[in-house]
């Protein structure tokens, strides 16, 4: 099985190859995010008022801010907080969305309905701004933006796996499974899970993209991660204040790290769908 | 006119996959006359659908034609370009598929899909082609042509549906009808019927058709002449009577006693050496002692009745009694509630009324959420009707095979539950090799015997199948 995955891995690649240079894209950022602050030419924190508002030189590849920190070092390790941050606020709306999501698609009836009338509630709501109210009301802090985003991801999650579980939930395997004596809930969560991953996986990849730049989109306004942190969305905000004056790196290099990390995961996302996709299996 | 209508002469077809190139299809010649009918008979993966598909031109993206000429009316329609061709399709041959519901599509009322079908080859006011499309439907002969004209696929049933595809096919007068296993999704009334349909249509406008199929009994009663193939090669060529008289190739005498009639038995229809392990298992088989009277019987339903929320009850007063050893045939039409009894029965879902005794014991009032616990649960054992979706996607046939007994025998990891459904496995004659493969990688029959190894493997006192 395995060896026939990798197999079928290869083909899809030979097909795509933007998928291949995507995964590359993603392993390098994760690569940065555990060595960044081991790597870095310059203390990312450091300030150096003598050095201040170089343009990108041999010596600070990215030029440095007002304070004369080293914005490449900063990029570097403003990667560890960013993808920490979207990472664990999809994988908590993941496990929920997806548990919630499941057991909605397969019990019907009052629960689906009832989760289903909230979902729309929420999906009414534009998104960000209660991402917004809410790091605003529950305090400006990181933990607060993960949690923020991952309840704006929620929706998503449960409605995905909902229809999924859903148009499984007659079909002869998972009777099948009962027969064999699990429980309702065994067969939710050991049968009809496993089955619906491979497509969360797809959906969880895309949704990275999305979480970054959202992270990032709250910081850029002022709420969670505060300065001196070195995180892309703040790095873009203080670097728009030069923008008229000609100081074009601040802003363009971590704008660029943010475009970047987000068009990896979502390459990714579509190039996994189509490896997860059994009819691709011929 | 003469000469054949369609002369197909030594036609490979490669397909690249990643395993690299496939020929499916390697040297195969045969000719059809104008009116003729013709049955292209083989087991799945024999090629004939990729014969009839490059004939057409509907090859998917990885299949190509890379050697020998298709001939229509002498003019070889492997070279012409995509352009031409699309001329041919509809006017010239036109091709019915497996699953009618599929082909059609779903948000379209089928008297405009036929229309459409017809405008893609003549210019006519709308209303003409719609009453054209209407003509159609009475040549199909379906019941209620007008009403039908408004109804969408899902609202028709699958024999009314092939009819509407044998309508779209038929709508430009095509001398050429390639129909790929017509009739496989139907039951066996409904198969009937919509053969005859298409032998009398087919018979009045002088078209001649390639039939496509696995059944060699089909093809033999409608084609005058039957060709075989095996493995991408035509194997034989001959009269049906000849066929079934004297097969000369060893495949074709495979393919003929596979062929069931009245008359055949178990023995008949498996190669000598499967023959000799099922007899060998039925010698080993103890007969049964039947019942002694007075026992109560083994299964006994008493008015048993389901109804959902809306609509009429699916089942009502349904009652019946059974005893051990027995085998009851359960009989009706799609729709008349047969499954719903099975699913009570196996206690899969609730009845609103009634009683089920098993055994004695009254088993109607266990929840079906809880009946996983009950001690009944591995003595009512079901067989689903669909091989395809009967099966975890994420199990190999082992763990399906095991996955009863790890539940409900008792049974733990190890050499005993291997022996066990290494047993059940031989029993329903699926090879041991298949046992560590995913039910993607099995073919229809080697998952129906899976599925049905799963309900024997705890040695259950009653078996549904479904």
């Amino acid at each position: 099985m395995a060896s026939s995955t990798l197999r079928h891995t290869i083909w899809i690649l030979r097909g795509n190859p933007l998928t291949g240079i995507a995964a590359a894209g993603v392993a390098l950022l994760i690569l940065i995010a555990i060595l960044g602050p081991s790597i870095v030419p310059y203390d990312p924190i450091a300030s150096n008022v003598s050095q201040a508002l170089m343009p990108p030189s041999a010596a600070h590849l990215a030029g440095t801010d007002q304070l004369g920190r080293d914005t490449f070092s900063r990029l570097l390790v403003a990667t560890r907080l960013d993808l920490a941050i979207a990472v664990s606020a999809v994988g908590i709306s993941f496990v929920l969305g997806a548990v919630t999501g499941a057991f909605c698609g397969y019990a019907g009836g009052r629960l689906d309905r009832s989760v289903g009338r909230f979902v729309d509630v929420m999906m009414a709501f534009p998104l960000f701004v209660l991402a917004m109210a809410m790091v605003a009301a529950l305090g400006n802090r990181v933990e607060n933006i993960v949690f923020a985003t991952a309840i704006i991801n929620l929706p998503f999650y449960i409605r995905f796996a909902r229809a999924e579980v859903n148009v499984r939930r007659d079909v002869g395997w998972v009777e099948a499974a009962r027969a064999s004596g699990e429980s309702h809930v065994s067969v939710v969560l050991r049968f009809l899970l496993p089955n619906v991953l491979p497509a969360m996986a797809v959906q969880m990849s895309l949704n990275l993209g999305w979480a970054i730049l959202n992270a990032a989109g709250l910081s850029f306004i002022g709420l969670g991660v505060k300065p001196p942190t070195p995180e892309w969305g703040i790095m873009v905000a203080e670097g728009a204040r030069f923008i008229s004056t000609g100081k074009w790196w601040l802003v363009a290099f971590p704008g660029l790290a943010l475009m970047l990390a987000v068009l990896c995961f979502n390459l990714l996302g579509d190039g996994m769908r189509d490896i997860l996709d059994p009819r691709m299996r011929t | 006119m003469t000469g054949p209508l369609l002369r197909i002469e030594d036609l490979h077809v490669t397909f690249s996959t990643r395993r690299g190139l496939v020929e499916a299809v390697r040297g195969v010649t045969l000719s059809l006359d104008p009116g003729e009918m013709l049955g292209l008979v083989g087991e799945s993966g024999s090629g004939k659908s990729v014969t009839g598909f490059a004939t057409t031109r509907l090859l998917d993206a990885a299949g190509r034609v890379t050697g020998g000429r298709i001939l229509y009316r002498g003019q070889d329609i492997t070279k012409i370009p995509d352009s031409d061709f699309r001329a041919l399709h509809g006017a010239a041959m036109s091709m019915i598929f497996q699953n009618p519901r599929a082909a059609l599509n779903p948000i379209r009322a089928v008297g405009l899909q036929i229309a459409d079908a017809i405008l893609s080859h003549k210019r006519l006011p709308k209303k003409e082609a719609a009453d054209e499309a209407l003509k159609l439907l009475r040549a199909v002969q379906i019941r209620d042509p007008e009403k039908r004209m408004t109804a969408y696929p899902h609202e028709l049933s699958g024999g009314m549906c092939q009819r509407v595809m044998i309508a779209i096919a038929i709508s430009c007068n095509p001398m050429l009808l390639i129909a790929d296993e017509p009739t496989t999704g139907l039951d066996v009334t409904t198969q009937k019927v919509v053969m005859d349909l298409l032998a009398v249509i087919a018979a009045e406008r002088g078209m001649a058709t390639i039939l496509i199929t696995h059944d060699l009994g089909l093809a033999a009663q409608y084609c005058r002449r039957v060709v075989v193939m095996e493995k991408g090669r035509l194997v034989e060529e001959a009269t049906p009577e000849k066929l079934f008289r004297h097969p000369q190739h060893g495949y074709t005498r495979r393919l003929v006693a596979a062929s069931p009639n009245a008359t055949s038995r178990i023995e008949d229809l498996v190669t000598d050496e499967e023959r000799d392990q099922y007899l060998a298992v039925l010698a080993a088989c103890q007969p049964r002692p039947a019942a002694s009277p007075g026992t109560p019987p083994l299964l006994d339903v008493k008015k048993l009745a389901k109804r959902y929320d809306q609509g009429p009850p699916a089942v009502a007063d349904f009652s019946m009694t059974m005893a051990a050893g027995e085998s009851v045939g359960l009989v009706g039409e799609s729709g008349s509630g047969k499954t719903t009894t099975s699913r009570m029965i196996c206690r899969l879902i609730d009845p609103s009324d009634g009683e089920i005794l098993f055994d004695g014991q009254s088993i109607g009032h266990l929840a079906a959420r809880d009946f996983h616990r009950s001690p009944i649960r591995k003595d009512i054992q079901i067989v689903f009707q669909d091989p395809n979706e009967s099966l975890n996607p994420r199990y190999t046939a082992f763990d399906c095979i095991a996955h009863p007994l790890l539940r409900l025998a008792g049974m733990r990891p190890g050499d005993a539950l291997t022996r066990r459904v290494e047993e059940c496995a031989q029993r329903v004659g699926l090879p041991l090799e298949l046992l560590p493969r995913f039910p993607h990688q099995l073919s229809g029959g080697q998952k129906a015997r899976v599925g049905i190894a799963r309900a024997i493997a705890c040695r259950p006192r009653l078996l549904v199948l479904d």
